[in-house]
């Protein structure tokens, strides 16, 4: 905003210039004019005689005594031409395209940005060799063997033949979930891939192992006991059942819920049975556990919380038998703890009072 | 897309002859009422000596060639208003100027064809000039300037052809548009034979948009100043990244410490880049490729 100021500023500055120069010219012209009539006069000078002989006029635009136009006409056609230059300038607004659904989109010079939908079910990247293009482009011969499979609301592509030129976002890559706005390199072939369903940095693709669900646990041997409780991974259908009095979680290979995850610490919290009810404890201090999304250091867990280690995200349940009673039994101390700390809370009011 | 462009501007600069013209057309009745109003010696006869006219066409083509490139990337309105009075203002300074010298020159008797010409010549030459020095910090292109001055040249042959037949319409209408449309023209040719390298947006909300390289040096980045502005996009910052031309190769450079600038997502400092190459700053991903 400075610099369009002081850039106009110059501009004022120079035109006042200018402006001086021209008064300056203004004496000077009327003996210029003076000069070419001296000259047309003087008849020796042939060549401004003939050039004037063409031109009647001495000089430049001399003006009719009546205009063309009329004052309102021309400052319409003022803004006239004023508007097509708006129409001009709106002509020129970048068309975002709103694409249904997944696809790919050919990014090679001479295409028509032409879409190529995609269908959500398992198929092979060999349907690339039957498109229509402006140009023939080498693809390899082993498409057949590049997988493309529906998950969750995109879609993983799996190159089963290590020998195909696929490169994805530049990078060669086996099996790689797809993001909105990938580069895929098929061959000669560069394809960038739309999916508005799935906005782009939704998913976070870090490693290769992230498609392969991030927890794993200890299996408990035999049969399992009525109320014990589970965790549910967010976005998935694993259970993970808590066999043991007391589970720890974590990164490292000794815990018995493993979270593979570069945020979650090697032993990172625990949960374990107090009485009747399961509580969670958070190991670290510089590392975070919440419930229900807040921070927490210690905590007695209820039915249907929400339980974050690090950036892995929990449900925790136990079955319904059980869950009835501890529910009870945990508002039955709630009810308790409340009825005491109000107690406590007089009796320190009225020491307050007394002192 | 550079034919286009050329086309584009040349369009313009019919539009801004035009814009000059209407603007003659309402100063002759502003300066009648004003000498009909008491105020005398202001009339057409003060006009012809005054070499009015020629800061008129001054200011219609300064007006459009200053905001060609604004339009053509279709930046802010804001942006472009400003663009378009500071091209008003410094035009018609140069118009007035060139068509003083012109008129001028003939206190040495000089004809008056020659003067004219030169006079057209000398408002292609500081119309493009003053345009380029106000995005000095890309680098002067002489040649540029030249090729106005060449377009300006030949506005005014045609100019004088036109009078010469006699057809030069209601007040040298036609002579003054297709001049105007003859300098923008010669400038189109000129960045058109020059450019050969291109950034094309891929995604988000300036999609599809076409970033030529018609200079030696570029800047990219979100404020208002830059050449190519990226203002849809998270994560841009005011001067993200440089772009200059080194033995008919182009360089992007890194300008802002703080910030990244992917090519094919590795991130560089300098880099050459070649065709196809895609270039990642902030969330925007341009692609690059030879014309």
């Amino acid at each position: 905003m400075f610099s369009q100021i002081f850039r106009n500023l110059c501009a004022c500055a120079s035109s006042v210039g200018l402006i001086f120069i021209s008064v300056f010219y203004s004496t000077l012209l009327p003996a210029a004019e003076d000069a070419v009539t001296e000259s047309v006069l003087n008849e020796d000078d042939t060549l401004l005689s003939f050039t004037d002989y063409l031109f009647p006029e001495t000089y430049f635009l001399k003006i009719d005594n009546n205009p063309l136009l009329t004052f309102a006409a021309s400052l319409l056609l003022f803004a006239v031409v004023l508007l097509v230059v708006y129409a001009l300038w709106y002509l020129r607004k970048p068309k975002v395209s709103t694409l249904p659904g997944a696809g790919f989109k050919l990014l090679n010079l001479n295409e028509q940005s032409s879409f190529i939908p995609l269908k959500a079910e398992v198929q092979t990247l060999e349907f690339l060799t039957k498109i229509q293009t402006s140009q023939k482009y080498r693809l390899s011969a082993n498409l057949n063997r590049v997988t493309l499979t529906p998950h969750q609301n995109t879609f993983l592509v799996e190159d089963k033949n290590f020998k195909n030129a696929l490169l994805i976002n530049r990078r060669r890559s086996h099996r790689t979930i797809l993001c909105d706005n990938d580069v895929l390199d098929v061959g000669e072939m560069i394809l960038l891939y739309c999916n508005n369903d799935v906005p782009a940095g939704k998913i976070q693709r870090t490693t290769r192992m992230d498609y392969q669900l991030p927890v794993s646990q200890v299996k408990p041997k035999g049969p399992v006991q009525k109320g014990t409780p589970i965790l549910t991974p967010a976005g998935s259908q694993q259970e993970i059942l808590l066999v043991r009095n007391m589970n720890t979680l974590g990164s490292s290979n000794f815990n018995d819920v493993i979270i593979t995850s570069d945020e979650v610490a090697l032993i990172h919290a625990k949960i374990y049975k107090v009485g009747q009810s399961w509580k969670i404890i958070n190991l670290l201090n510089h590392e975070t556990t919440t419930v229900n999304g807040r921070r927490i250091d210690q905590r007695f867990l209820k039915d249907g919380d929400e339980i974050a280690v690090g950036d892995t995200l929990f449900k925790f349940s136990t079955s319904k038998v059980q869950t009835k009673q501890v529910r009870r039994l945990r508002t039955e101390t709630a009810k308790k703890e409340t009825a005491k700390k109000e107690t406590a809370k007089k009796e320190t009011a009225k020491k307050s009072v007394k002192t | 897309m550079k034919s286009t462009r050329t086309l584009y501007y040349s369009t313009l600069g019919l539009l801004g002859g035009l814009c000059g013209w209407t603007l003659m057309q309402s100063g002759f009745h502003v300066f009648d009422a004003l000498s009909i109003s008491g105020i005398t010696g202001l009339n057409i006869v003060w006009l012809n000596k005054f070499i009015y006219e020629g800061a008129l066409i001054g200011l219609g083509l300064g007006m459009v060639l200053q905001a060609r490139v604004s339009l053509w990337y279709h930046h802010d309105l804001v942006h472009i208003m400003s663009k378009i009075f500071f091209g008003a203002v410094v035009g018609s300074a140069t118009g007035l100027f060139c068509f003083g010298l012109g008129h001028f020159m003939q206190i040495w008797h000089i004809s008056p064809i020659l003067s004219r010409l030169t006079s057209w010549t000398l408002l292609g030459l500081f119309i493009v000039g003053t345009t380029e020095y106000f995005r000095s910090h890309s680098g002067i292109l002489l040649q540029r300037i030249i090729s106005g001055g060449i377009g300006g040249f030949i506005g005014g042959g045609i100019f004088e052809l036109l009078m010469l037949y006699q057809m030069s319409g209601p007040e040298h209408l036609y002579g003054l548009v297709l001049a105007g449309f003859s300098i923008s023209l010669f400038i189109g040719l000129y960045e058109n034979s020059v450019t050969s390298f291109a950034l094309r947006v891929l995604t988000g909300k300036q999609e599809g948009q076409i970033f030529l390289l018609d200079q030696n040096s570029f800047t990219l980045g979100y404020s208002s100043q830059n050449d190519f502005i990226l203002n849809g996009y998270a994560e841009v910052c005011n001067l993200h990244a440089h772009i200059y031309k080194k033995d008919n190769q182009l360089f992007i450079e890194n300008t802002d410490a703080d910030s990244e600038v992917l090519v094919n997502y590795r991130q560089v400092d300098q880099q050459a880049m070649k065709k196809g190459d895609v270039i990642k700053i902030g969330t925007a991903q341009l692609q690059y490729y030879e014309i």
